[in-house]
């Protein structure tokens, strides 16, 4: 449980390298803020130009009281700030003069600091001149209507002038945007540190410190309330009893509190996953801040490692389908191993609100880079399945645990968002930890896929169908690691489920083909009874076999060659039944288990055309599921 | 077999498993949304001690722990206590866990949950200088090993008082357990144990920390003065508490009582 120790190993690691985006990862006391206003000062202190223009994660320098501050009289950051406290004389205009004062005084505390720059005492005589709103006028930046301040537009969204962000530039340094200027905020990191602040054991690094007295907030989003670490809550006997305030409880040092808050709020942005407003998972290598995504599906995985469009096979079902997908895991495998080395930690971070204000870490684990990737290949491998999630989505792979709760507990495509979020939790130890897969998804996912099999809505029906019989598929697979499923259809194995299932989707097949030849949209009789089947398969089978009569009339004329290869199968069915223990196995109307599923799908993959043995006048066109649209 | 060179003789050897431990880190503990250690603390496991048998007389000194289940950990929601506006509020708390014994299990020992191994002696508190006749040789040995035997003299709980726990006499190192072959893992700055007054004769309350390095699923322990390994954090100043043989049962006649006690059990056992 030493993750605050990580967060500053990973800190001290990725600050400032010259990568991408991690200029994102801001120095100690500085936040990303939203700029909207943009004021250029001349060097001898004279306005020079001022624009409204937006700029996302824009640095700003905060104290440790302005970063939490909230209320009736709130602390003021020393250079970006909102223009109510730039601008003296905003009573005038409808703002508090006191916020001026404070922002007034924490920006001369800093210029006349040992720490300061030429361009500071510009930008504070301009301030303390008190000109701003007279050349934002005049420039007409802001229009007065009443004595009062029109709405600036922005974009497509109007905002209250008194709340825009204004960020300073001097033209003429060699850094002209102050905001850029990694002097200035060497310089105010160090101005920041000269503060007073009570010396005490830091409980990271073991070393007497100036201690933090606020942790940051905003860490998972930007109007993120919620504190990973809080201590003002002296009422509320959190530590008193042996402890008479916060300080004698939780003591962190001011610096390693201020990198490890940044290294975990870049870190989110970058590459967390969120589900609603709070819970959020990341991961992350110590050393390169990169690591292959925990909680996706294989599409999405094999696309994080690299692998080009191009390359992406199409979903066509060939009969080494395992092969395929084993390679392509290999590949994406070993181009991650490429990146780090074997002794590289990871760390998986999963954190959440139970109410505003307070986060919980919910989960967390550190691993070897080279144990991790083992655990993931792992994942992908035993949950492999052949997944149609949407029209762009069939792919070979494990489902993402996302797609894997909706599966399972989706009703009329809702579902409870608590809900959600409780079982891509426990799947989180599935695919980290490498523990069995809970039995009750299991049983849960192969229920819905069986109950809405017979589609009310054909359009809606047919994806949830085609999504849940994958999951529910991939789950049962993975759940049973020792049985050795393989994706394609496999002809020899000779239990009781896998035949029942298979003979579903022979009589599913033969009855789907005669209605696309009479051209008549309706579910199959297969379809229909599905439920009913998995509950008591011999005398439903009976039911089916007799509705199938007169299909088999019909194709007996129209589609003669395709209809004796399907019942040719049947037959072959039979009598992987009579060799696995005489007749009993058959006539046995005890429920089936979910492995039904994996023969049903198996089955009807293998009789879909094989694309490149077109000229096969035998393999007729089975219309697939789309076709009844 | 404990080495009989290196062991001190008053060695209590115990096994002490249960459903969840909470041994909350002191830094998520402030904000109320308490998360486990992955390792048992020091103090932990000297509060298990002193439930097994505990006079002021002496202070147990928790030497190695054994660690015999896979780490696991549960987070659950909890509604504890609102103490300002009444009522609830809403927490989450990390629990740690380990891997069931069994696929199938049976009963509480087999299913998920933490078990350790624990290695604990005794030394007398030279602090508490009117409790001077009470330190006889082998009494409190006594008394403390039927203690043991009988489950513990108070309850057993692992870290916070709802993780309820058990106790039971073994051999430490016997029996397999998950770690056995893992190496050596290090940790950061963990909690390790709380100066007491009264156990350190100044007049102050302090923290322990120390860095835990997992062995094969060992744990060593340091002791608390030991300087190299503990960086100590002072907390406040605390008047230690006084106690004399007015306001402690003298050890023989503890033995005395608990023979009678259990000796009728144990004929009640036999028939």
């Amino acid at each position: 449980m030493s993750w605050i120790q990580k967060l500053v190993e990973t800190y001290d690691a990725c600050f400032g390298q010259d990568r991408d985006d991690f200029q994102k990862l801001l120095s100690i006391s500085t936040v990303p803020q939203t700029t909207q206003l943009h004021v250029e000062l001349h060097p001898d202190g004279a306005f020079f130009h001022a624009e409204i223009s937006e700029l996302e994660d824009t640095p700003l320098f905060v104290t440790e009281d302005s970063a939490t501050r909230s209320g009736k009289d709130p602390d003021a950051n020393p250079l970006t700030e909102q223009l109510e406290y730039c601008a003296k004389g905003i009573d005038k205009y409808g703002g508090k003069s006191s916020k001026f004062d404070r922002y007034l005084a924490e920006l001369t505390a800093w210029t006349n600091s040992e720490f300061s720059t030429p361009a500071l005492h510009v930008i504070c005589a301009y301030i303390q001149s008190g000109s701003l709103l007279d050349d934002l006028i005049r420039n007409r930046i802001l229009t007065l209507k009443d004595k009062e301040f029109e709405k600036v537009a922005i974009g497509k969204r109007k905002l209250d002038p008194l709340k825009l962000w204004v960020r300073w530039s001097v033209i003429g340094e060699q850094q002209s945007a102050t905001w850029s200027d990694s002097n200035l905020a060497a310089q105010w990191t160090e101005f920041e540190n000269s503060k007073n602040r009570p010396l005490a054991l830091c409980m990271e690094s073991g070393k007497i410190e100036k201690c933090a007295q606020k942790h940051p907030k905003r860490i998972r989003y930007s109007a993120d309330n919620s504190k990973l670490l809080s201590s003002n809550d002296k009422n509320g006997f959190t530590y008193l009893g042996r402890f008479m305030d916060a300080n004698q409880a939780l003591s962190l040092g001011y610096a390693q509190s201020q990198k490890a808050h940044n290294t975990l709020r870049w870190l989110i942005q970058r590459q967390g996953t969120r589900i609603g407003k709070d819970w959020t998972l990341v991961a992350w290598s110590i050393k390169s801040a990169d690591a292959p995504p925990v909680a996706v599906d294989s599409w999405q995985f094999f696309r994080d490692a690299g692998e080009a469009d191009e390359e992406a096979p199409e979903a066509v079902y060939e009969g080494d389908a395992g092969q395929l997908f084993a390679l392509r895991l290999k590949k994406a495998i070993g181009g991650y191993k490429q990146k780090f080395d074997d002794s590289a930690d990871i760390v998986v971070m999963g954190l959440d609100s139970a109410t505003p204000g307070r986060m919980a870490i919910l989960f967390y684990r550190e691993i070897k880079e080279a144990e991790f990737l083992t655990r993931l290949e792992r994942w992908h491998t035993s949950l492999a399945w052949p997944q149609n999630v949407g029209k762009d989505r069939r792919f070979i792979g494990a489902p993402a645990p996302c797609d894997i709760a909706k599966a399972c507990y989706e009703r009329n495509e809702k579902i409870d968002e608590k809900l959600l979020k409780a079982t891509q939790e426990r799947l989180l130890p599935c695919i980290v930890d490498g523990r069995p897969l809970p039995r009750d998804l299991v049983l849960a996912a192969v229920a819905s896929t069986v109950k809405c099999a017979y589609r009310k809505d054909q359009k809606k029906g047919y994806w949830e169908f085609e999504r849940n019989l994958g999951v529910a598929c991939s789950l049962y697979r993975g759940a049973h690691p020792k049985e050795n499923y393989s994706m394609s259809l496999d002809e020899s194995r000779t239990s009781r489920d896998y035949l029942y299932g298979r003979l579903l989707a022979l009589a599913d097949s033969i009855e789907g083909l005669a209605l696309n030849v009479a051209k008549v949209q309706r579910d199959t009789t297969a379809a229909r009874l599905m439920q009913r089947f998995a509950d008591r398969p011999y005398s439903t089978w009976r039911t089916i076999e007799l509705q199938l009569t007169p299909y088999i009339a019909q194709l007996r004329s129209s589609r003669a060659p395709a209809l004796q290869r399907r019942q040719s199968l049947i037959d072959a069915v039979y009598d992987l039944f009579e060799t696995r223990s005489g007749a009993s196995a058959f006539v046995d109307n005890r429920p089936l288990s979910g492995e039904f599923l994996l023969g049903f799908h198996s089955q009807r993959e293998a009789l879909k055309p094989r694309r490149h043995n077109s000229n096969d006048a035998e393999l007729e066109a089975t219309p697939e599921e789309g076709d009844n649209q | 077999m404990p080495d009989s060179f290196t062991t001190p003789k008053n060695c209590l050897e115990f096994r002490v498993w249960g459903r969840y431990a909470l041994f909350t880190d002191p830094l998520t503990r402030v904000g109320g949304e308490k998360s486990s250690y992955h390792l048992p603390t020091y103090e932990a496991l000297k509060g298990i001690c002193k439930s097994i048998y505990w006079k002021p007389t002496f202070i147990w000194y928790v030497d190695k722990v054994r660690i015999l289940r896979r780490i696991r950990t549960q987070t659950r929601g909890m509604k504890p206590l609102d103490y300002i506006s009444g009522g609830n509020t809403l927490a989450i708390y990390t629990y740690l866990t380990g891997d069931a014994r069994a696929e199938n299990p049976v009963d509480i020992t087999d299913g998920p949950g933490v078990e350790y191994q624990v290695c604990a002696h005794f030394e007398w508190n030279t602090h508490h200088a009117a409790l001077d006749r009470d330190r006889v040789d082998g009494k409190h040995y006594a008394i403390a090993k039927r203690s043991l035997e009988r489950g513990g003299r108070q309850d057993i709980f692992l870290g916070t008082r709802d993780c309820q726990g058990y106790v039971a006499p073994c051999r430490f190192g016997e029996g397999p357990g998950d770690y056995d072959n893992d190496g050596s893992l290090d940790y950061g700055l963990t909690f390790h144990s709380f100066d007491y007054p009264d156990e350190t004769g100044m007049g102050r309350l302090g923290a322990n920390f120390w860095r835990p390095k997992l062995v094969n699923g060992v744990l060593t322990f340091p002791r608390p003065d030991d300087a190299s390994q503990i960086v100590k954090k002072d907390i406040r100043a605390m008047k230690p508490r006084a106690f004399g043989l007015d306001r402690v049962r003298p050890v023989e006649a503890e033995a005395e009582e608990l023979a009678a006690a259990t000796g009728a059990l144990d004929r009640e056992a036999e028939l």
